[in-house]
């Protein structure tokens, strides 16, 4: 089975620990790779051919300094915002607005296999 | 083989505490004694004498200070608070709640079980970056400056300023936290007035400014 690349960005060391036991468990999804700031990531999805991004937004990295440059280079990209103090997650897709959903596990991987709208909804 | 030490976990996310029950169930040195999503959870089934308590600084936050000294009261607990910002704030305020030790948020799985060990044996564990904090701390208290280094922003006021940061507007800000948009403007006032800042476009110069 063709696994789901994911890069880790901006994680403190122990979420990145969680992170990657998350979704190391799952057969068709794998870590591929970590960097500490939204700078290195641009290479890095390129390098390791990267299809999915989760990282945390934490101030001054936030959601619009995410989406301005990264949304336009990888539109297919999967995009994932953790808010670990609001317990939230924000998903981007190209053809609907952020939406907000509960930081669970459930929710990362609906939101990972691209399937926030159809299983989730806004999380509510 | 020595005893394993007992953990309880307390962590408001259910995402993290699951996730670091399970990254601590494979550690034979380790046996887990309770999983609460609050200290008030933990108060009212409290696990077995001489366990200590990993306690997440953004969930003691909203606990309150009254339930952390409770639960520092259990016969024989130990508090160990983790996911602390690297800033001297967040490190004074875990000495100031009583804490017998402190994990910052960089730290790795493995920081985290030396530190286990280390306050299991009696020792708190220190990093140097805490130690250089309480030092100047301390040299403060000498000098007769008692006060925190800046005004705090209380934990509900992090998270409105959290989700201002993403561009959400009062009434999404309202919808994601489960406030009335009223709550939210008060809120929002207090956060402005708070970082002596006027709109939401000098928020985020704030953000992103090196003294933050």
């Amino acid at each position: 089975m063709k696994r789901l690349r994911v890069v880790l960005v901006n994680m403190p060391r122990i979420l990145g620990h969680v992170m990657r036991d998350l979704v190391g468990r799952q057969p068709d999804m794998a870590v591929v790779g970590e960097v500490r700031s939204l700078a290195e990531l641009p290479p890095a999805i390129a390098s390791l051919r990267s299809q999915a991004v989760i990282l945390t937004l934490s101030p001054p990295v936030t959601g619009r300094s995410v989406c301005s440059a990264l949304r336009k280079q990888h539109p297919a990209l999967t995009l994932l915002g953790l808010l670990p103090r609001c317990d939230r997650i924000v998903v981007w897709s190209t053809t609907a607005p952020p939406q907000h959903i509960e930081m669970t596990a459930f929710g990362i991987l609906v939101a990972l296999r691209g399937r926030v709208g159809m299983d989730l909804g806004s999380g509510r | 083989m020595a005893e394993p030490i007992t953990v309880a976990i307390i962590h408001a996310s259910s995402l993290i505490r699951q996730g670091i029950v399970d990254l601590l169930n494979r550690e034979p040195s380790v046996r887990l004694v309770g999983v609460f999503d609050d200290a008030r959870a933990a108060l009212d089934h409290p696990p077995q004498d001489n366990r200590i308590f990993l306690y997440d600084l953004g969930t003691s936050h909203r606990d309150g200070p009254a339930l952390m000294s409770q639960l520092r009261g259990l016969p024989g607990a130990k508090i160990l608070i983790f996911g602390v910002a690297d800033d001297d704030q967040a490190i004074i305020e875990c000495v100031r709640a009583g804490a017998s030790g402190c994990i910052l948020q960089d730290a790795s799985l493995d920081d985290l079980l030396a530190a286990i060990r280390s306050l299991s044996q009696g020792t708190a564990p220190i990093s140097p970056r805490v130690i250089t904090t309480l030092f100047s701390y301390v040299a403060g208290l000498q000098a007769g400056d008692d006060r925190p280094p800046v005004t705090p922003l209380t934990p509900r006021e992090e998270q409105i300023l959290q989700l201002m940061a993403e561009g959400l507007t009062n009434k999404q800000i309202g919808q994601q936290l489960y406030l009335q948009p009223q709550t939210v403007k008060n809120y929002v006032h207090l956060v402005l007035q708070k970082l002596n800042v006027r709109n939401r476009l000098e928020i985020i110069r704030y953000l992103r400014s090196p003294k933050r």
